[in-house]
């Protein structure tokens, strides 16, 4: 697999505290990355520490195969990246941000402005000064600015916080198409973990500056796939039964026990009276991606 | 260094605080001209009022560069730069140069007024190129105290704690330089008792002088002061100010020392600053 980003026993500390810990994660190439983790567990640190903002304690990265000990900046040039809060002149229309970063970069004339205003839903703000935008707008023109030297690693760091709904699903819908359609990476660092799931190929889950796992979305989902969960008077009777339909099943306890795969209710009840048990309750059951990262790293927090 | 260079002037000219800056410039400028037009039939040197606004004209240019550089930390537009992967001495050496070219633009517009003012007045009161000699004086002071506000723009990141200290900085140096010139400045006797002989020639008795307690005797001390008004760019206004220079030649060494040295350690440190 290619990765984009790699990152190798990273550390940083503020005076006694770590935020970084020894982070170490692979973000493959053409995948939406879900950086998840609580407030304070390191995600903005990290993502400061690849954009250049900060200086690591100690380990290092590689960008596209340049290592952040070397000429780091040459990579640099083919991502962006939106970091907090987006990077911004209040004082100027949507039009004029974009021309000043496209100076910034050194882009001869503006062709490509108006198509990526379009993109970002922004081509009918005409003389609007982005102080007057929503914050959505804002959002959305921060991550236009992120688009202008065309890179194909994007960075955004809590894009829908403080969003309202319609808002949320916008930044998701462009995100989803710069993916899609222009084959940009994007690692994309959040806490809203339902809307994560919604968007991200590749899942990183960092605890107090670690990572604590490195999984695929499709992985993910077999690990927290559905099943029917049944309560039953016996078990031990009910695995019987499934061992000989061959279902794939785990007791949880002695009443207990998620059947993976379709089943029929019926054909169950009936097996299950065969064999002496009763059936209390079916449920479907299925565990989110919430409940698997407070399995993963504990339910308490650090905010 | 040239693509940082023309947009951060491109953001300068866009930037209404900078226009404003000008404008009370001049409008200052065009008072202080009018009222001593008015004075016009006995003014004898209308140079020293050309120089005399470039010490108003200090307090305008922090203020500029305070909210200039300030703008770029409290919208955060400075990771825009750094994220595609600007070097850090360019960023810090295009500010440098913008702000400095806006501060010459305001001090400009402080002179315009003043050398047109000066075409009514009774007499310049010194030649063109010691006029010249002094202008380059006010032109180096100028991009010596940007250099300085640079530094402090550049390193405190807070936009309201960088104007404060812009502006207060600004008003400590100069009302510092003040005061030494004044200390400078000082006869060595409070009074003194003089004859006129029948030939007309004066003698000073000075065993009936009064020694004045402000004076400061030459030496260690003087000397230190000395140097210190002619090397801080604030000291060489005031000195332009009041017309008595007492180190003219070296003072434009002097001012390129300052940029030199100000803006070194604003790299240095700028280029290990982390940023948010």
């Amino acid at each position: 697999m290619e990765y984009i980003l790699k990152t190798n026993n990273l550390k940083k500390t503020y005076g006694k505290f770590n935020a970084l810990n020894g982070l170490s994660m692979n973000v493959p190439k053409g995948s939406i990355y879900g950086f998840v983790g609580r407030n304070g567990a390191g995600k903005t640190t990290l993502i400061r520490l690849i954009c250049g903002l900060q200086f690591p304690t100690s380990g290092d990265f590689t960008l596209y195969g340049k290592n952040s000990g070397g000429d780091i900046n040459k990579a640099r040039r083919r991502m962006g990246a939106v970091v907090e809060t987006p990077s911004i002149y209040l004082d100027m229309t949507a039009e004029d941000n974009l021309k000043q970063q496209y100076r910034v970069i050194g882009i001869p004339g503006f062709d490509g402005i108006k198509e990526l205003l379009e993109l970002v839903g922004l081509a009918d703000t005409g003389k609007k000064k982005a102080k007057n935008f929503s914050l959505g707008m804002r959002q959305r023109l921060g991550i236009a600015v992120a688009l202008c030297g065309n890179p194909d690693f994007l960075l955004l760091d809590e894009p829908i916080n403080g969003l309202d709904p319609q808002g949320i699903i916008e930044v998701r819908e462009l995100i989803l198409k710069l993916n899609r359609e222009k084959n940009i990476t994007v690692l994309i660092s959040s806490h809203i973990l339902d809307e994560l799931s919604r968007l991200a190929t590749h899942y990183g889950f960092i605890d107090q500056g670690r990572l604590v796992k490195e999984i695929s979305a499709e992985d993910l989902e077999k690990e927290c796939r559905k099943c029917m969960r049944v309560t039953v008077s016996d078990t031990k009777n009910l695995a019987i039964v499934l061992d000989a339909i061959g279902m794939e099943y785990k007791i949880i306890d002695e009443k207990t026990a998620d059947i993976y795969g379709a089943l029929s209710i019926t054909k169950l009840t009936e097996a299950l009276k065969n064999a002496d048990c009763e059936l209390f309750g079916v449920n479907e059951h299925d565990e989110s991606l919430e409940a698997y990262f407070i399995n993963l790293v504990g339910g308490s927090s650090n905010d | 260094m040239i693509k940082l260079l023309r947009a951060d002037l491109t953001r300068m000219r866009k930037t209404k605080g900078f226009w404003v800056c000008v404008i009370i410039s001049f409008v200052l400028s065009v008072l202080n001209s009018f009222i001593f037009v008015i004075d016009i039939r006995t003014a004898e040197n209308t140079a020293n009022n050309i120089l005399y606004g470039t010490a108003n004209s200090l307090v305008l240019i922090a203020v500029f560069i305070a909210l200039f550089l300030g703008t770029d930390y409290s919208q955060n537009t400075i990771r825009n730069k750094m994220i595609i992967g600007s070097n850090r001495t360019l960023i810090y050496l295009s500010n440098s140069v913008t702000v400095t070219i806006g501060a010459f633009a305001i001090s400009l517009a402080e002179d315009i007024p003043a050398i047109a003012a000066a075409f009514f007045g009774k007499s310049f009161g010194m030649t063109a190129n010691e006029f010249a000699f002094r202008m380059f004086i006010a032109v180096c002071a100028v991009i010596a105290m940007s250099a300085v506000l640079t530094l402090l723009g550049m390193l405190i990141t807070a936009k309201s704690a960088n104007t404060a200290i812009s502006i207060v900085a600004t008003f400590v140096l100069a009302l510092g330089a003040a005061i030494i010139l004044d200390f400078l400045n000082q006869p060595e006797y409070l009074s003194y008792a003089a004859f006129v002989t029948n030939d007309g020639e004066e003698i000073v008795d000075e065993s009936d002088s009064t020694p004045n307690p402000m004076y400061i005797k030459p030496g260690v001390k003087r000397d230190i002061l000395t140097a210190v008004n002619d090397v801080l760019p604030t000291g060489q206004v005031m000195q332009l100010e009041t017309g008595s220079l007492h180190n003219k030649e070296l003072m434009p060494l002097y001012s390129f020392g300052v940029l030199a040295v100000s803006t070194a350690v604003g790299v240095v440190v700028f280029r290990r600053k982390d940023l948010k």
